[in-house]
């Protein structure tokens, strides 16, 4: 049998299939590259709250194993950031790295975005096995904090380049907020567990 | 990794959390499943246009508009439409470009008509339940003919109508090149004689709810009826078009039908669609925009290259060309006025339109 990363890493890989293929075939209606965006943009997203709710799900349920699942869910979240971020130069731009440095310094969605962008690179880098071993667990771990910082950033994005209708960025607001507040939830619990021992 | 700290949860609470989360997750993730992707077949509007001439015993509905300074006239009893029920005929073209003509299927299913839904596809998917017959337009205000006005009298008014090929600029960096039809507004504005005293013309967009679903929407931040106004001098100019076609057939639901207002040398929405009223006022109007955004959108709105949008550079846009797939678009300079400069600009005279009437 198959391992769970394996059927994981198959199930990540569709979203971009049928984006692809709806792109070969016509189906991403009259402003394809726009669709193409938008959707990779959703997909980064949706890999990001997924790799937020890991741990918190790993407690809650008591399956530690699941937390074995972070680093390519992580690196997912790269993916389809990364195809977004590519699709927006190749397309929307040009290719222009004038207009990319004007669009970067000037509109404050892209800034956002951007910085979102360039953290998960940051993260995506330092998952090479060798690197973590450099940098040491603790390290590692204080770095892979930005991962907060990265949700931020990129709800701050959608938030803002949503010209009306912001049901959809307030709702993924809402469930970062409620995976921070779980870990909040959770990190009391822990430290009062240690302090318990302490005591002892 | 963390081994350690999931032992917290007890042993035998966690079975029945896991199953209850399981539980939860699932439902979520079904319904969010349908809403992206089982929705409505796309293009039904397309389809459902044909029975678009149909009488229904429905009025339109008209929304308080904020400041108005007369009383409302009572609205008309529900007439249909010779105009809806025959087609169109050829128009004679009065004002063309030798740019190519956008694809009927790009501007009818590439739309911003928010009252449907915010995603391009929305209106196309979701305007064939817009009831455009009985269509009648509440002329008021500052006018001496004031009245309710169905579409066949409007049309009549008209004195024939004609295609006008016009560039569309959204002030979101794209744009069309649609062969609108329709008359001038002028000729609408001169036969209900507004006073002396009349500076501005407001136009309200319809508000009914049952069928615009995004009006009852509780996260949308522009507030409904969209209203949107001109000076008189630029509603009254040759360029200002009361449009009831498009591409030689009458306008889609998702293009504003039966009713917008082109005005090509200003962004896309300062041309409102689904017209139901048209006000002429003392002070200036409201517009939705402004109202939600006022450092982001002015009043006037004319497409300006040099003003650059906190979203969005104005100084390029995309054109959609006659190519379908990832190439259908073409990075083009835009132009100051859209283009339009040599006719209108004289409106703006001595106006600083980059710091205070933008």
């Amino acid at each position: 049998m198959m391992s769970a990363a394996f059927y994981v890493f198959i199930a990540s890989c569709l979203p971009f299939v049928f984006l692809l293929y709806n792109g070969v075939t016509g189906q991403l209606g009259a402003d394809p590259v726009k669709t193409m965006t938008l959707e990779s943009g959703i997909w980064a997203l949706n890999f990001l709250v997924l790799c937020l709710m890991v741990s918190p799900t790993a407690r809650y349920l008591n399956m530690p194993r699941l937390v074995r699942l972070r680093r390519q869910l992580g690196l997912w979240c790269y993916f389809y950031a990364c195809v977004h971020v590519t699709v927006f130069y190749v397309f929307l731009l040009d290719m222009d790295l004038s207009r990319l440095s004007k669009e970067i310094t000037e509109r404050p969605y892209i800034i956002m975005g951007f910085g979102a962008w360039v953290w998960l690179s940051v993260m995506a880098v330092t998952t090479i096995p060798r690197l973590i071993k450099k940098m040491g667990g603790k390290n590692w771990r204080r770095l892979h904090k930005v991962i907060f910082l990265v949700s931020f950033l990129s709800f701050v994005h959608y938030l803002i380049l949503s010209r009306s209708d912001i049901a959809a960025p307030l709702g993924y607001g809402a469930v970062i907020v409620a995976l921070v507040a779980a870990r909040v939830y959770y990190a009391r619990a822990w430290w009062r567990e240690r302090l318990a021992r302490l005591r002892r | 990794m963390n081994e350690k700290e999931s032992q917290v949860t007890d042993q035998e609470v966690y079975r029945s959390r896991r199953r209850f989360v399981a539980g939860l997750s699932a439902v979520g993730a079904a319904a969010w499943l349908y809403g992206r992707y089982g929705g409505a077949p796309k293009n039904r509007a397309r389809k459902e246009n044909a029975s678009f001439g149909r009488v229904k015993d429905e009025t339109a509905q008209i929304a308080p508009m904020p400041p108005t300074p007369t009383p409302q006239p009572p609205p008309a009893p529900p007439v249909p439409n010779q105009f809806l029920l025959e087609p169109i005929g050829k128009a004679k073209r009065t004002v063309t470009t030798d740019e190519a003509v956008t694809p009927l299927s790009i501007a009818t299913e590439y739309n911003n008509f928010y009252e449907f839904g915010t995603a391009k596809e929305d209106p196309a998917r979701y305007a064939h339940r817009l009831t455009v017959d009985p269509w009648s337009i509440v002329i008021d205000g500052l006018c001496h003919k004031q009245g309710t006005y169905d579409l066949d009298t409007l049309v009549r008014l008209s004195g024939g109508l004609e295609e006008r090929m016009y560039r569309l600029r959204c002030v979101e960096a794209w744009s069309m090149v649609i062969p609108w039809i329709g008359f001038p507004l002028a000729r609408l504005i001169d036969h209900v004689e507004p006073m002396a005293s009349a500076r501005y013309v407001a136009f309200q967009t319809l508000y009914r709810p049952e069928e615009m679903p995004q009006q009852k929407s509780l996260f949308a931040t522009i507030r409904y009826p969209y209203v949107e106004g001109l000076r008189m001098d630029e509603a009254r100019h040759p360029l200002t078009f009361f449009t009831v076609g498009m591409y030689g057939e009458r306008l889609y639901p998702q293009n504003g039908a039966p009713v917008k207002v082109v005005i090509p040398w200003k962004y896309g929405f300062k041309s409102p669609k689904s017209v139901v009223r048209i006000t002429f006022t003392e002070k200036q109007p409201p517009s939705t925009w402004n109202i939600a955004a006022p450092r982001e959108y002015g009043f006037y709105s004319n497409v300006n290259p040099n003003r650059s949008h906190p979203r969005w550079s104005q100084s390029s846009e995309r054109r959609f060309i006659s190519r379908v797939g990832f190439q259908n678009t073409q990075r083009i300079p835009t132009q100051i006025f859209n283009g339009y400069g040599e006719q209108v600009a004289s409106l703006y005279k001595g106006m600083d339109l980059i710091h205070r009437f933008y």
